[in-house]
């Protein structure tokens, strides 16, 4: 303090060493790509949707299926949520991320090179392709579980929120690992146990083990974030994810195996971990202090009811409390209900948020403090966003009542809703991303604070 | 908070804080009550003790830059410091009563679900 210098700190204010901001990780393009890509995805995945709606469903399982599934499952929600990651998991450690900025940029090129192999590969069964894509993408996972790991490990906090990182990455590191030897098995036959079951192994690998494991932490971040509130029963938060990473840890061996008390032990495990959760998100959302809900946020607890039921649409399965000749549509039914009514809204949900935050910290965020700027919020349209989840509120009615009653055309409609639904999302999305056009970046000056946005001063 | 030996400059520096804005909420980083203590000497110079809403505010580093920037730019400032702090830590209970009705939330408690 400079002598003469009349200073009246509050006394119990004091500083805290070492604590600084977390800055975005390579100025935040990384994680752009990886949400740009995700989004092409989408809006192929909607195109190709739409088509296969107009044209009739084929059957379970045919090629095509697997292959849109794979189109909007890895391609679109896991290019999302690995950009997301890349930005919220240091964030949320509170540590820089233990990945160079070149690591990340190999990722994505790994993750877009094999997605493309192994679309391509799948939809026209030359499961080569698919292998080599698959490996690819396992390639660029492993690089992210390793990061996951070496940031964990020089973090302090150990929540819920913590925790989903590691455990998600070893879940979807099993999950890719499992997909290419599924691959190869369609071409050399050295598996003995039954495909159908592998395949029901790999898809809840990835869908429960690695989404729902994620969003079971994150949304104790996220959520107070952007409404301005706290975390609620952090227990029964930190219970959810303990009870759903012991089921998943039966489930799957169960699913493998067709042992039926693994099984339903794990799904039954499951339920229970994603009421935990749910009751935890309530008592979060409870806390908020910004009391009107924009879509986004609406989006994203909406999903977290449809995961609620789709678990317990798992649990019925499992508990073989559906009369066999309804047990396929059932099935079909809770996969919709799960990956386009749960994973999906909740993703594209935060989404909402997290996409025109990252581009505003782009575009306007080295403005801040030296002109007038725009919020992050008005970057996207209001009418697009209600329109989308309305649409995309309708489309989930439509294809899961569709696909139970085994009724082709409400199926047929709802694919189309959902395309519409698709296009409505994606053209907000490219409202958000123009804003990153033709902005000149702002000098940074001799007194500027360390930034991500001058890194020389950093 | 805001003792100084420079009252006017830190009146002019709370004003140009009013018009920094959180770029999630839409609220000016002094409503937020971001802002814990302003000291300004007779020759310019600035001390400003802030915190942020969380340890891991994503926005932290653009939210202090565009604080430094916003100081700067307030005649008769000669030198800005900013001490980040998090003791005591920030709670909503800070946000101003503008603030507070901005965002659907009254003063006199918490919003039903």
């Amino acid at each position: 303090m400079e002598a003469g210098l009349s200073r009246s700190l509050a006394p119990e204010a004091s500083r805290a060493p070492g604590l600084g901001t977390v800055p975005l990780v390579g100025g935040a393009r990384p994680s752009l790509v990886f949400i740009g890509g995700g989004l092409i995805a989408l809006a192929l995945g909607a195109v190709w949707l739409a088509w296969e709606a107009r044209r009739g469903w084929p059957v379970h399982l045919h090629p095509r299926v697997i292959a849109l599934s794979h189109l909007w499952l890895p391609g679109f929600l896991l290019s999302i949520c690995i950009g997301a990651s890349y930005q919220l998991m240091p964030v949320v450690l509170g540590t820089r991320l233990q990945a160079g900025v070149a690591s990340l940029w190999a990722h994505a090129v790994l993750h877009a090179a094999g997605m493309g192999a192994l679309v391509i590969g799948l939809a026209s069964g030359n499961f080569a392709w698919a292998a080599a894509g698959g490996v690819a993408i396992s390639a660029g996972v492993i690089r992210l579980f390793l990061a996951t790991l070496r940031t964990f490990a020089v973090s302090s906090r150990r929540d819920a929120a913590a925790w989903s990182f590691p455990l998600a990455g070893a879940w979807l590191t099993a999950t890719v690992l499992a997909g290419v030897l599924l691959a190869l098995n369609r071409r050399y036959a050295f598996l003995t146990l039954s495909v159908i079951d592998l395949l029901r192994m790999h898809a809840h690998l990835g869908l429960a083990g690695y989404f729902l494991t994620l969003l079971q932490g994150v949304t104790f971040q996220l959520l107070p974030m952007f409404t301005l509130g706290q975390p609620g029963l952090p227990r029964w938060a930190s219970a959810g994810l303990l009870a759903s990473q012991s089921g998943l840890l039966l489930l799957a061996p169960g699913l493998a195996a067709s042992g039926r008390i693994l099984t339903v032990g794990g799904a039954l495990l499951l339920l229970v971990g994603v009421a935990a959760s749910g009751a935890a998100l309530i008592a979060t959302l409870r806390t908020r202090r910004r009391r009107v809900l924009d879509p986004g946020v609406r989006a994203f607890v909406i999903g977290g009811v449809a995961i609620v039921l789709s678990a317990i649409g798992g649990a019925g399965l499992a508990l073989d409390v559906v009369p066999d000749h309804k047990a396929l549509p059932f099935a079909s039914a809770y996969g919709l209900l799960g990956v386009v009514g749960g994973l999906s809204l909740m993703i594209l949900g935060m989404l909402c948020k997290i996409l025109p935050f990252l581009v505003w910290m782009k575009a306007y965020g080295p403005r801040l403090g030296r002109e007038p700027v725009p919020m992050a919020t008005t970057l996207s349209s209001p009418l697009l966003e209600r329109t989308w989840l309305l649409v995309h509120l309708c489309s989930i009615g439509l294809l899961v009542t569709g696909a139970a009653g085994e009724f082709s055309v409400v199926t047929a409609a709802g694919g189309v809703l959902l395309a519409f639904a698709s296009g409505c999302y994606l053209l907000n999305a490219t409202r958000v991303f123009s804003h990153l056009r033709g902005k000149p970046r702002v000098a940074p000056r001799p007194g500027d604070l360390p930034s991500p946005f001058n890194p020389q001063s950093a | 908070m805001n003792s100084s030996t420079n009252p006017s400059l830190v009146a002019h520096l709370q004003t140009a804080f009013g018009k920094v804005y959180d770029p999630e909420f839409g609220v000016s980083i002094h409503d937020l009550g971001l802002i814990y203590d302003i000291v300004a000497s007779a020759d310019g110079a600035v001390f400003i003790t802030m915190s942020l809403t969380s340890r891991y505010c994503p926005a932290g580093d653009v939210i202090l830059s565009g604080i430094q920037s916003a100081a700067e730019a307030v005649p008769g400032v000669s030198s800005v410091q900013i001490d980040l702090v998090w003791e005591p830590e920030w709670t909503p209970e800070r946000l101003t009563p503008a603030a507070r009705s901005q965002l659907g939330w009254e003063s006199t408690g918490s919003p039903s679900p």
